[in-house]
């Protein structure tokens, strides 16, 4: 069975982490990437292991539904217009306008939820990645660091270079596969923060692992 | 009375049909919100941060929300 790697005493080594603990940036919950992040846990987690990220995907990726609900939030003000609507009453059109602006608040609510608890953690121990594909499914994926094969990433578009954003693929020795994409990582970090930074704290675990791992042999 | 039809000698109009399906739409639409508070929980009880009280209170709000409109709408 392989050694559990355990980087709790590595973790203060990693300079990255330090910096931005230091800086202080990079700590709201509601941020897109979370350094130390305090007070956050997750379903598996040991009471030993240490949150060190915690990250979403990039604010901008919800532009286009939020441009599509500014949109169709002035719809009723042209109601007028329809030629349809023209012969209802006026309980039936009120009613219609609650309906249409409860569909919006819950597409709102709907995407919102997604954003916020799709998330992935990095710990001195593990990568967790979770999915939320809308109301009713979810899928947790978990690996230890010291099976973590490759780690690399890709910036695509303008927003992305804009932003500083890009996907972040954990390649793994147990080469699981993402539910959604048939092809791709299960450990598919979609438009993370910084993918820069992200890629190194997780190459020098990955390294400290390494290291440990042939400290154990030679013992 | 230009909208209206005569079917089985009962008057149907377009704004009767409306209604009927305006009523139903936002029942569906209250099922839906109480399905997110149950789902806000499970996200909720997978990984917990600091602000997701707030959330799971906002989500709740809206539920409560969608109770009052949807009272509204099937009296009106």
């Amino acid at each position: 069975m392989a050694e559990i790697f355990n980087a709790s005493k590595h973790v203060d080594e990693i300079k990255e982490v330090n910096d931005l603990k230091r800086g202080g940036h990079f700590r709201s919950s509601l941020g897109m990437l979370v350094v130390s992040p305090e007070k956050t846990r997750f379903e598996s987690q040991d009471d030993d292991e240490e949150v060190i990220l915690l990250g979403r995907r990039h604010f901008s990726t919800n532009f286009g539904w939020m441009a599509l609900v500014c949109f169709v939030f002035f719809v009723p003000l042209f109601w007028s217009e329809f030629p349809m609507i023209k012969v209802l009453t006026v309980n039936t059109a009120f009613a219609l306008t609650i309906v249409w602006y409860s569909a919006v608040l819950f597409f709102v609510i709907q995407n919102f939820l997604l954003w916020f608890y799709n998330i992935y953690i990095v710990t001195n121990e593990r990568v967790v990645d979770i999915d939320f594909f809308g109301l009713l499914y979810k899928n947790i994926n978990v690996t230890q660091i010291n099976r973590i094969e490759d780690v690399n990433y890709s910036q695509k578009g303008i927003m992305a270079g804009i932003f500083n954003f890009g996907d972040v693929i954990v390649q793994t020795s147990s080469e699981q596969k993402s539910d959604d994409r048939s092809d791709m990582s299960a450990f598919y970090f979609e438009a993370a923060l910084n993918p820069v930074l992200v890629v190194k704290i997780i190459s020098q675990l990955m390294e400290k692992a390494d290291d440990n791992t042939k400290k154990n042999k030679l013992r | 009375m230009n909208d209206m039809d005569i079917l089985l000698s009962s008057h149907i109009t377009v704004s009767s049909i409306v209604s009927v399906m305006s009523k139903i739409m936002m029942v569906l639409l209250w099922i839906l919100s109480a399905v997110t508070v149950r789902q806000t929980t499970l996200m909720d009880r997978v990984v917990r941060i600091p602000v997701g009280t707030n959330v799971k209170m906002f989500i709740w709000s809206y539920f409560v929300l969608m109770t009052v409109l949807t009272a509204i709408v099937i009296l009106a």
